[in-house]
């Protein structure tokens, strides 16, 4: 993120690709983040703020 | 997408905010266990937007104030004996005080000890340092264990002779029964920390749900996530339910991380551990395996055995509990601050009394 270049291990994780955003902790990357997922987060919260009907 | 601003618009924010403040009418307490989730909620002001009847409670979600005091002065009693030792450690563990003495002060004194960002550069000082012996002074809950494991597990792989780590690390799901069943709070909810759960799975927290009848949200770091996580929350309060949900689904699934959980069951097993304001908390800790132990620092050295008395100025014990706000200890920005910490909350980066003294007391605090 902003520039800032680190190394981590990807042994906690499957099939991470240049591109992706990963969770770092301690010089290993926890998790991938889901892109599908966060689209639908904010999604979500959208729906929520503009009182449209949608599962939480 | 960058996947950081997105979640910190300000107007979706008070957006949210004000939805809780339309639907909650409950008198409730809703506790978050994790440092990073204690500094979002000072940083950006949160406990001071939600309405009155919603009690926030900062619990213990920093892993460096839970260890015990007795611990510190182990590591410290340790490096004081043994001349030929590297300590390797985390940067929040360096300035903890002990009963006496805090790493920091050791390290002035003349002790090696390094600060490592991954305990893998624990592994570098030994393979650079040959004829000394690197001990990794390891604490955290399971975002961090499977780092440590990993660690460990590649130390023994290596065949490496001079290290070998000395791990203090606890588990979240049996501090939040203890909390439960220690009935000094009357807890109604739990904000769950999204990185200890993106490793262990939210079905962690599934005893709460059956046995205790207390939701339970898994929320992530950004403000956007923490105020999302505390509307789901205050809407399954509100309609009395208690089911395990998680807000923080782009990193956050119900399994976890399979490869993590594995690679701590590798190394570890449960026993029980001592936590800083809460005493013995039963099958809450790990300690390496018997296979493991050439590179168990306790089984490899002659490690003082030590009191687990906490030292009688410093409050933390109740603040980690959230019986108290670091504003009620008679010590908090007066004798005790970040430049002259008397206890761990102040010291760690994750620390409620850290995050009060840095963002301000909010004024609903108790």
């Amino acid at each position: 993120m902003a520039g800032t270049t680190k190394d981590a291990s990807l042994m906690f994780t499957d099939n991470v690709t240049i591109g992706d955003y990963v969770i770092i902790h301690a010089g290993f990357a926890i998790q991938k983040v889901n892109e599908k997922e966060a689209q639908e987060t904010l999604r979500i919260i959208n729906d929520l703020i503009n009182d449209k009907p949608s599962n939480i | 997408m960058k996947f950081i601003d997105e979640f910190r618009q300000k107007e979706s924010s008070q957006g949210l905010l004000k939805k809780i403040r339309d639907i909650s009418t409950k008198k409730v307490n809703i506790m978050e266990i994790c440092g990073t989730h204690t500094h979002t909620i000072s940083k950006y002001g949160i406990r001071d937007t939600l309405p009155s009847n919603i009690r926030l409670i900062s619990g213990p979600g920093c892993p460096v104030c839970v260890t015990a005091s007795g611990d510190i002065d182990k590591i410290i009693a340790f490096i004081k004996d043994e001349k030929n030792v590297i300590i390797a450690t985390f940067g929040d563990m360096m300035r903890v005080p002990g009963t006496v003495s805090s790493l920091q002060e050791q390290k002035a004194d003349g002790s090696d000890i390094r600060v490592v960002y991954s305990p893998l550069g624990s592994l570098d000082i030994a393979a650079a340092n040959p004829t000394k012996e690197v001990v990794l002074f390891a604490v955290g809950f399971e975002t961090t264990i499977p780092t440590v494991a990993a660690t460990i597990y590649l130390a023994k792989e290596r065949k490496m002779k001079n290290f070998s780590a000395f791990t203090l690390h606890k588990l979240t799901p049996p501090a939040m029964k203890a909390l439960m069943d220690s009935g000094e709070l009357n807890l109604h909810g739990f904000l769950c920390p999204g990185h200890v759960t993106a490793v262990i799975g939210a079905h962690a927290y599934k005893f709460l749900s059956d046995d205790y009848n207390t939701p339970c949200v898994v929320a992530g770091f950004e403000p956007l996530d923490a105020i999302h996580g505390l509307f789901i929350l205050t809407k399954q309060l509100e309609e009395g339910n208690a089911e395990i949900i998680i807000q923080y689904k782009r990193v956050v699934t119900w399994e976890g991380n399979k490869k993590a959980q594995q690679m701590m069951e590798q190394v570890f097993e449960k026993c029980d551990s001592v936590w800083r304001g809460f005493g013995k908390i039963p099958m809450s800790g790990l300690r390496m395996r018997d296979e493991y132990s050439d590179y168990n620092a306790e089984c490899k050295f002659e490690m003082p055995a030590i009191d687990y008395e906490d030292p009688g100025a410093c409050t933390c014990g109740n603040v980690l509990k959230g019986l108290s706000s670091p504003n009620q200890c008679p010590f908090f920005s007066t004798a005790c601050t970040p430049e002259t910490p008397l206890g761990p909350c102040m010291v760690s980066s994750e620390g409620t009394c850290a995050a009060y003294y840095k963002y301000g007391v909010p004024t609903t605090a108790i």
